[in-house]
């Protein structure tokens, strides 16, 4: 895994991107931006060259679960690794954010060494694959 | 099934309805199907004037209700007003604590770093270990009371629980107090009221926020990974 990967973490609590960036500079991630919604995120993913997403579900005007939807749907965007980091806590909620094609789910509130197993699993999988 | 007297009533007339036409007999027949009809509506309408009334008198009552018109005019508008102090606050007092620990986070890597240093100078029986370990002391020294002033703001910050809890109680009172009178005003329109429904409305979104109860439906982490290992993640 490559710790100078460009991420991009999509969330509409100001506190809350300040808190992922936080833990992600924590765990050696230098390289984040910050979007406040979906609609915001997709033109910057499709120009930014982004490695990785962290986004929370619940947001005005587009939603996360559309998000991972329109980039999955994307060619330039479908390899993206996602991972979802959201309150959403239902049984059906989980089963269709891996049918969206998430890479990872984290429910809030989560603590960092939840967040370093998650994206340590995700690369560690994709690694696997290529 | 017991039945009404009202349908016992319309079974003899079209009993009677049946026989007059198998006899002929017209005008007997129009007669009683006009019966039949009027029968019916009588009824209807006499049901339908007992709920205008109770109707009408519960809005009566809700009008002349001092509390709900206190509801309606000030308190709901006051509680919306609060509750967004609620959001105001939190996002401030997090805000706050957010800056103290970005500018606390540096100093003690740098105190880390400095500190290995030193000791591996020390180690290596460098000779400008004594101005390393001054200039080391001053960055404890300096950094430390920054480090305590920053402490102290993340302490202070945490004074929004009690302004944010005491109006949020106000607020569960007050739904209460709304939830209460839309029961009168449910149960007085004839609807039953079954009581609360333990499950929250479906709605049309794909998003329900927190979970704020423990429910079979509910997932914590361990649950999630279960469930995406399950599925194949």
């Amino acid at each position: 895994m490559d710790k100078g990967m460009k991420i991009l973490v999509v969330d509409d609590f100001s506190t809350m991107r300040r808190i992922i960036r936080n833990l992600l500079r924590d765990l050696g991630f230098n390289n984040a931006e910050e979007a406040d919604d979906g609609a915001t995120a997709l033109p910057m993913l499709k120009t930014g060259r982004f490695d990785f997403l962290v986004t929370d579900w619940n947001m005005p005007i587009m939603e996360g679960i559309d998000l991972v939807r329109a980039i999955r749907a994307d060619p330039d965007l479908r390899e993206l690794p996602i991972l979802m980091v959201t309150a959403e806590a239902r049984r059906e909620q989980i089963v269709a954010a891996a049918e969206a094609g998430v890479n990872g789910y984290i429910v809030k509130p989560f603590t960092a060494q939840t967040l370093e197993q998650k994206i340590a699993k995700i690369f560690e999988r994709l690694g696997a694959a290529a | 099934m017991a039945q009404s007297a009202m349908q016992l009533e319309s079974l003899a007339l079209a009993r009677r309805l049946v026989d007059a036409i198998e006899a002929g007999d017209a005008n007997h027949a129009d007669d009683l199907i006009k019966a039949l009809h009027d029968g019916r509506f009588d009824a209807l309408y006499q049901e339908i004037g007992k709920l205008t009334r109770d109707v009408h008198d519960t809005f009566a009552n809700l009008a002349g209700d001092e509390r709900l018109v206190s509801l309606a005019q000030r308190q709901m508008p006051d509680a919306r007003e609060r509750l967004r102090y609620v959001v105001e606050k939190t996002e401030e007092a997090a805000d706050r604590t957010l800056t103290a620990v970005e500018k606390m986070i540096p100093m003690s890597d740098n105190m880390v770093q400095q500190a290995s240093t030193l000791r591996m100078a020390m180690a290596d029986g460098k000779a400008d270990v004594p101005a390393r370990m001054t200039s080391f002391l001053d960055v404890v020294e300096s950094d430390g009371r920054k480090l305590r002033s920053s402490l102290s703001d993340v302490l202070m910050a945490q004074e929004y629980q009690d302004l944010t809890g005491q109006v949020i109680k106000r607020t569960i009172d007050l739904v209460g107090q709304v939830e209460e009178k839309l029961v009168e005003l449910v149960s007085a329109c004839g609807v039953v009221a079954s009581g609360a429904s333990a499950t929250p409305a479906t709605s049309n979104a794909t998003s329900f926020g927190p979970a704020v109860r423990e429910d079979d439906n509910v997932c914590r982490q361990a649950d999630v990974d279960e469930l995406l290992a399950n599925l194949g993640f």
